[in-house]
């Protein structure tokens, strides 16, 4: 099949296009970090790691990242529990109603933030739920959930149902087995779901800009900044923020699909030794 | 007679529109090795299913000991289960695995490693006990399920077929194993399979199984000899089946007309003039001959051509062509196949004692 | 040895299946209590609100149109939806038109090992922030940025690519750009492969092959492109904000300056329920579209 070199040429040179805008902000943000200069342009001034010393003294760059992680520290945990238990539920249980429950408990990463924020807002406001780190926790659960919830069911599909069955068999009642069988097999998904939605929870600028009130998280403080005063600290924290979500998502990965599966299809009994 | 240890009463179970088991009624002695056997979709894994409580019957009672068990949970019955699959538990090594009923029953770990140790001894698998379990051949994969079931000393195993997987030199080592076992614990043993030799080797007594009903209960060698109805009588063995209607009773004997003619049978049960009937013949209970060489004297008789023959090693399965839609089985030692030197198309001659010849009422397909 | 007591069969089943009820709500219901007391009372909580009033300052419930009356009436909330709709639909169509054939290429055209590398390349981007691009965009585009400084190099005059609709453009796409190449990327490797070559064999030269053939096999993968570009955009409130100035507004715009700069919250409840009610429409109008005639 011949095909036009031209025709070639085109496709590439779109593929580079389009990969280049996408990254060019990316990489030209990591460079701008770098920038000697208050106002970055190309080509770069000169080269100083100033302004990762502005954010690293800065103290509410601090106070800010420590409010990050403490909110991801504790949604992730509280997604992973609830979408860890409605992926059990979908696994095991087939009740009336089922494909309603899972939409609803699914729907929110398909709402548009600005509407989720601003629902939430309000809707703190008026119950007195507004303001604190627990509103961010609240709403980042209410995001991270249906995440964790696609980690744990993917696993749960290469369960073998027989693993269950047989633990009952053999005296263990629905807790034990639980607890003896089904975690010990989602063991690697329920860690690469707390990697993933920590990762998203700390990285979430949205939601978190509406209900946090004085409460800045990291990326709320990005957007404040980033509406105030504009300096190359923004690009150092972007390069900071960016280098952590990265490490949790790869540490993730590697969990999912570098080790070897087990409890994976029925024990393939036919071998050749005796 | 002492009671039984599980009774099964009018049970059935369907899974929606699918009728899996029907009504049955089923008694199983203690101590006994029982073998449940029916071709695919009978109802034979439904039913053990049921006993172990994996599944709730819709319809009937099982009782254990006396007592009612048809809604217990599985985990509150002690009858445990080696499965086809065998369901092992990969995170856990050979010694963990065999000691899982005992965590559950709450064991202290020093006896529970100590007893999981004496069954993997036992079944030879004692090297292993640190390994994982993915890491064992198929035939030492299936006896650690053996000692994982065994360890919390059961009065009921139940197995689901579990050999169906194994390659078949070690099947014929596991199935002298299980029975050895069964002899020396004497505990009671319900083993669901589709092979027949399987079924024959290692029971006590078997269970005959189609469409969710049972069709017969009995000691292998009965059901292999005098089946009951014509789905046992094709499913089991090489049996002839040659169809007709009764034209003289004569007390056990019968008279019926076939399209070979007249042929005399015996019967075990009733039998009404007139009725349609199915005879029942043995192949291995055929003489073959070369045409015309069989005398009359009270045998039946019968002449066909060959028109092929199955190898089966110490045995040759011969087909003969008497006319019949189809062919007409018989089964005999290599040795006399040679002595006969018969080939295909050859004219032969067919006989048989009317006392090998069985009549059965016709049963509705 | 465990004893059976002798209970009735219906106690039976009762108990063990109370404690199998159990187990099984304590798993599932979370989900439903979270996501019910977070997640849908918030929204209803939006729709009730647009009923209610302000007065001296303060929210009281109510149950009046007049915010709406109000809303509906206003001629710049009505400009500032035109121009966010159009706006939303030019993204689309961009990044419909630059994913298509980038996705052609890659679905049809890379080995196994490069394709896998290339989709990998599209998701590094979710991990960046958003935030901090559109910031880097603004520097870049700004009337001293590097952009024009290379237009400058060139030869060609200085051109105002932010505080206006471009300027939006750009960060409309940056964000939508990689989830409808992926979307596009994946819904292409779905076509059969087989249908390609036999229209090939029946001798179509490969543009007719395009239109004829891939395209409507990958109809459903273009058509929520499309959705998914439009709803993003439509919702995004940084690029209005930073590459778009301020004027004229967006509608994401007029819903946070009625948020965060006054206390009139069931208007800002309005316009957000008009931003609901017109997402709503796309996805289910895009869903008819894309799943019509499958058999």
């Amino acid at each position: 099949m011949s095909r036009p070199r031209s025709a070639g040429f085109g496709f590439g040179a779109v593929l580079v296009a389009i990969y280049a805008f996408i990254y060019a902000p990316i990489v030209i943000s990591f460079i701008f970090s770098f920038s000697a200069e208050r106002f970055p342009t190309i080509p770069l001034g000169g080269v100083s790691l100033q302004w990762y010393g502005f954010v690293w003294s800065d103290p509410d760059v601090h106070a800010a990242f420590w409010r990050s992680v403490n909110v991801a520290a504790l949604a992730a945990p509280i997604a992973v529990f609830i979408g860890f238990g409605a992926a059990y539920t979908d696994y095991r249980s087939k009740f009336f109603g089922k494909a309603l429950y899972l939409t609803l408990g699914l729907l929110p990463p398909l709402v548009p933030v600005l509407i989720l924020g601003v629902a939430m807002l309000f809707f703190f406001a008026r119950v007195g739920l507004f303001g604190g780190l627990y509103s961010i926790v609240i709403s980042h659960v209410v995001l991270c959930t249906p995440f964790a919830f696609t980690v744990v069911r993917l696993r749960l599909t290469q369960v073998n149902p027989a693993l269950e069955q047989a633990a009952w068999n053999l005296g263990a009642g629905p807790w034990r087995t639980f607890a003896s069988v089904i975690v010990p097999l989602c063991l690697p998904a329920i860690v690469a779901a707390l990697l993933v939605t920590a990762a998203i929870s700390f990285d979430e600028f949205a939601v978190a800009w509406f209900v946090s009130g004085m409460n800045e998280t990291l990326p709320v403080r990005v957007l404040n900044f980033v509406q105030g005063q504009a300096s190359p600290r923004i690009n150092a924290i972007g390069s900071l923020t960016f280098t952590i979500s990265m490490l949790l998502v790869m540490s993730a990965l590697i969990l999912l699909f570098f080790r070897t599966p087990q409890g994976s299809a029925p024990i393939d009994a036919a071998r050749d030794k005796p | 007679m002492s009671e039984p240890l599980i009774k099964i009463r009018q049970v059935s179970k369907s899974f929606g529109e699918f009728l899996a088991v029907d009504s049955i009624d089923l008694d199983i002695e203690e101590g006994a090795f029982v073998a449940i056997m029916g071709p695919s979709g009978c109802g034979k894994t439904t039913t053990l299913r049921m006993i172990a409580g994996l599944e709730i019957p819709d319809r009937g009672s099982i009782h254990y000991r006396g007592s009612d068990v048809t809604f217990a949970a599985p985990w509150d019955r002690r009858m445990p289960l080696v499965w086809q699959n065998l369901a092992l538990f990969p995170f856990l090594n050979v010694m963990e695995n065999v000691a899982f009923g005992l965590r559950m029953a709450n064991v202290p770990k020093i006896e529970r490693r100590e007893r999981a140790h004496q069954w993997l001894d036992r079944l030879g698998l004692a090297e292993f006990s640190r390994r994982s379990v993915m890491d064992l051949s198929g035939g030492q994969q299936q006896r650690v399920a053996l000692a994982r079931a065994l360890v919390t000393e059961p009065r009921v195993l139940l197995l689901d077929e579990p050999l169906s997987a194994l390659d078949s030199h070690l099947v014929v080592r596991m199935q002298a194993e299980l029975i050895n076992l069964q002899r020396q614990l004497g505990i009671t043993f319900v083993y669901v399979t589709h092979s027949q030799s399987e079924a024959f080797a290692m029971a006590d007594r078997v269970v005959i199984m189609d469409r969710g009903r049972i069709q017969q209960i009995g000691a292998p060698r009965e059901i292999f000899r005098l089946p009951t109805n014509r789905f046992v009588a094709e499913f089991v063995g090489a049996n002839n089946i040659i169809s007709g209607r009764v034209a003289e009773l004569r007390g056990e004997r019968a008279v019926v007309e076939t399209e070979l003619g007249m042929l005399c049978a015996t019967s075990r049960s009733p039998l009404a003039l007139q009725a349609e009937v199915d005879i029942i013949v043995g192949a291995d209970l055929i003489a073959v001959g070369p045409d015309g060489v069989f005398a009359e004297d009270g045998k039946q008789i019968v002449s066909g051509r060959v028109v092929g023959e199955q190898f089966l090693g110490s045995s040759v399965t011969l087909h003969v062509d008497v006319g019949m839609q189809l062919p007409m089985k018989v089964q005999l030692p290599l040795h006399k196949f040679d002595q006969l030197g018969v080939g295909r198309g050859a004219a032969v001659s067919l006989s048989w004692e009317p006392s090998a010849a069985l009549v059965l009422p016709a049963t509705k397909q | 040895m465990n004893a059976f007591t002798v209970a009735s069969p219906k106690q039976r089943v009762a108990r063990s299946s109370w404690r199998r009820k159990v187990f099984s709500f304590f798993w599932g219901a979370p989900l439903l209590i979270w996501q019910g007391a977070f997640f849908f009372a918030p929204l209803i909580f939006l729709i009730v609100l647009t009923f209610w009033s302000v007065r001296s300052f303060r929210v009281q419930p109510d149950a009046t149109l007049k915010n709406w009356i109000k809303i509906l009436t206003t001629e710049y909330v009505w400009s500032a939806y035109l121009r966010s709709v159009v706006l939303s639909a030019c993204c689309s169509l961009i990044t419909t038109a630059a994913a298509f054939p980038f996705a052609y290429f890659v679905a049809f055209r890379l080995s196994m090992r490069a394709r896998l590398f290339a989709t990998c390349l599209l998701i590094v981007p979710f991990f960046t922030s958003y935030l901090v691009r559109v910031y880097t965009w603004r520097t870049m585009l700004g009337q001293h940025g590097a952009v024009n400084n290379l237009l400058a190099w060139i030869g060609l005059p200085a051109q105002t690519m932010t505080d206006n609709f471009f300027g939006v453009l750009v960060g409309f796409v940056t964000l939508t750009l990689p989830l409808v190449c992926l979307l596009h990327v994946l819904s292409l490797s779905y076509v059969d492969k087989r249908l390609v070559e036999a229209a090939h064999n029946l001798g179509a030269p490969p543009f007719t092959t395009v239109l004829r053939v891939i395209i409507p096999s990958a109809r459903t993968g273009l058509i929520l492109g499309v959705a998914f570009a439009f709803v993003l955009s439509f919702g995004d409130f940084v690029s209005p904000d930073l590459l778009g100035g301020r004027n004229p507004p967006l509608v994401s715009l007029l819903i946070i300056d009625q948020v965060k700069g006054g206390s009139n919250w069931p208007s800002a409840a309005v316009i957000a329920m008009i931003m609901v009610i017109t997402l709503v429409i796309v996805v289910l109008g895009a869903s008819r579209l894309a799943y019509s005639g499958r058999k």
